[in-house]
């Protein structure tokens, strides 16, 4: 084989074709958008982006009270999801590990959900929380006996919120299920054996051998969670319109609107920026809390 | 004998909890498949009906022969998706191959970027490339989708065929290079192949990503003609506000089919890819 030119191209050969995707659809619009974050742009009636500076930015924090609707909704969403999210998934992580005859059928059944599309989710639950022809106000009046439960959750500002974090738990819990269980299970047998030998105790086994095990899977369940949460965006969309009133305005659904409802790319820019920033700071907390280190990277398709 | 038998109800805890469990996360897709079958008055009666009294396949037929609009979305959907997971799977192999095995200037800059691309939200992209669609008149076109979808799952993929490469033993690369192996032919006959459940783990990922994208898809493909099913069910919804729980049923479940069969077929790749990316980093 010749060496030379011809060789040190080889990589690049390889490696082109996936760059060029990322330049394109990556690189550049993530400039384009901190770029269009301090202008001023109407898509409909601007020719060009009107340089502005900071003016959207402090437009948001001062006087957008729909902003600010949008800000404390998808907090208020993204804690209760990640909490609930977390202890939940580890109790049936917990659960499913211990000795269980048809193990692989709860397991199936709790990972199901995730194939559902998050709008058609909503779609499903929108019906199953029907008031008049949804199943879950029958079965609690008719078959549990709570009238008090019956009630149109989705209708009142002060429900419709954690219904869309329960349908979430539906849908995304089999995912950090699936971490607590590998991280169960994955402690390899010899080091509990190897410990045993140095005369350690179950007690002692378990500071040492499982729980520096579970913190990896703590850590990324965490990650997913809080970033889930701040990305709700088609609950919202499809279930109530971000509604009533502003109760279940979010962030992105706030982007969306001003983007694409009212063609303010500037202004729309500028929350999509804050939210990032908002995502990146809740990353990197966890990253401190946790002293986990070099496992950003796996925050793969939650993003 | 009292330990044993405390043993005996702890295990029959166990299994109820879990049995609750599994109910709870499987019942909305019961539900949807039992309404399915109703007939149309029955949907409506109260008190409400869980199991059919009787099975009637009047919504399947509707669905499938009168509703032009489904028919579309379902093909629009599996035109998007298998070219998308095509092109990602191609070339993150490509790619992951000269991250993993090769050497080359800027390397580590890539890997840098790859990883800071992973996790920057995808919502910051979706202004700039909405703009860039509409210039090249991209928009409510297959490729406007495809494109962006492609990029959104390379890091990801690119992330994964790397790893697959790298815990190839370097013994296989030296031995087929002795063999007079060139660069494509060692990637293509020897590496591949071993590393192909990392591109099943890629297949698996890029498919649920695509089948279930939304925001992407309601913003690139304003027109109800060129929408993918996420997005086209909750349109169909919207049409008619006193829509049909019958059709809207089986639109569900015949949704979920492909992505179904997908998942159960590939189940053991997706498990793997998540508890990869979890633990071993």
């Amino acid at each position: 084989m010749k060496k030379g030119k011809g060789q040190t191209l080889i990589p690049y050969l390889f490696i082109g074709p996936a760059a060029v995707f990322l330049v394109v659809f990556i690189t550049y619009p993530l400039l384009h958008s901190l770029y269009l974050s301090f202008t001023e742009f109407n898509f409909i009636y601007d020719e060009r982006p009107a340089f502005v500076g900071l003016a959207n930015y402090i437009r948001l924090f001062a006087v957008d009270d729909r902003f600010k609707a949008a800000l404390k909704n998808t907090m208020l969403f993204a804690l209760l999801y990640f909490v609930l999210v977390v202890v939940g998934s580890l109790l049936i992580a917990v659960l499913l590990i211990s000795r269980l005859r048809w193990r692989d059928f709860f397991q199936m059944a709790v990972v199901m959900p995730i194939i559902v599309p998050l709008s058609l989710a909503g779609v499903m639950f929108t019906w199953i929380m029907n008031p008049t022809f949804g199943i879950f106000n029958f079965v609690m009046k008719e078959y549990l006996g709570m009238p008090g439960m019956a009630r149109n959750w989705l209708g009142n500002p002060r429900t419709a919120l954690y219904v869309l974090v329960l349908v979430s738990l539906w849908k995304f819990m089999g995912f950090t299920t699936i971490i607590f269980l590998a991280g169960l299970g994955s402690i390899p047998r010899d080091i509990y054996e190897a410990a045993r030998i140095d005369g350690a105790n179950w007690v002692q086994e378990l500071i040492w051998v499982t729980i520096p095990n579970l913190k990896e899977a703590f850590f990324l369940a965490s990650l997913y969670g809080i970033i889930q949460g701040i990305k709700v965006y088609e609950l919202p969309y499809v279930v109530t319109g971000g509604g009533p009133g502003t109760a279940t305005l979010t962030l992105y659904l706030y982007i969306w609107r001003a983007a694409f409802g009212y063609f303010d790319m500037g202004l729309a820019s500028s929350v999509a920026y804050v939210t990032s920033a908002l995502i990146l700071m809740c990353s990197g907390l966890m990253l401190m809390v946790t002293g986990e280190r070099g496992r950003q990277v796996d925050a793969q398709k939650v993003l | 004998m009292p330990k044993r038998y405390s043993r005996v109800l702890a295990s029959i805890i166990r299994h109820l909890l879990a049995f609750l469990v599994a109910f709870l996360f499987l019942s909305p897709f019961v539900w949807v498949l039992l309404t399915s079958l109703k007939p149309r008055q029955e949907i409506y009666s109260y008190p409400l009906t869980i199991i059919p009294r009787v099975v009637s396949l009047e919504h399947y037929r509707h669905v499938l022969l009168q509703m032009p609009g489904f028919a579309r979305y379902f093909q629009n959907s599996v035109v998007v998706t298998v070219i998308t997971v095509l092109i990602v799977t191609a070339l993150s192999a490509l790619g992951g191959y000269a991250l993993g095995r090769l050497r080359f200037r800027g390397q580590r800059w890539f890997m840098v970027f790859v990883l800071v691309s992973i996790s920057v939200p995808y919502a910051i992209y979706l202004i700039p490339i909405f703009i860039m669609s509409s210039r090249l008149e991209l928009l409510n076109t297959n490729l406007g989708l495809i494109l962006p979808y492609v990029a959104f799952n390379l890091p990801m993929a690119l992330f994964i065929m790397r790893g697959s490469f790298r815990v190839i033993p370097s013994e296989l690369e030296d031995a087929a290079r002795i063999d007079g192996c060139n660069e494509f032919q060692l990637w293509w006959q020897v590496m591949l192949p071993i590393a192909r459940s990392g591109l099943a783990t890629v297949v698996i990922f890029t498919f649920i990503f695509v089948w279930q994208e939304f925001l992407f898809a309601v913003t690139l493909m304003p027109d109800a003609d060129f929408q993918t099913l996420p997005v086209g069910i909750v349109h169909l919804r919207d049409e008619a506000q006193a829509w049909a729980y019958g059709t809207l049923s089986i639109t569900i479940v015949l949704a979920l089919i492909p992505i179904l069969v997908v998942f159960i077929l590939m189940r053991r790749f997706f498990i793997e890819g998540i508890i990869e990316g979890a633990l071993k980093g």
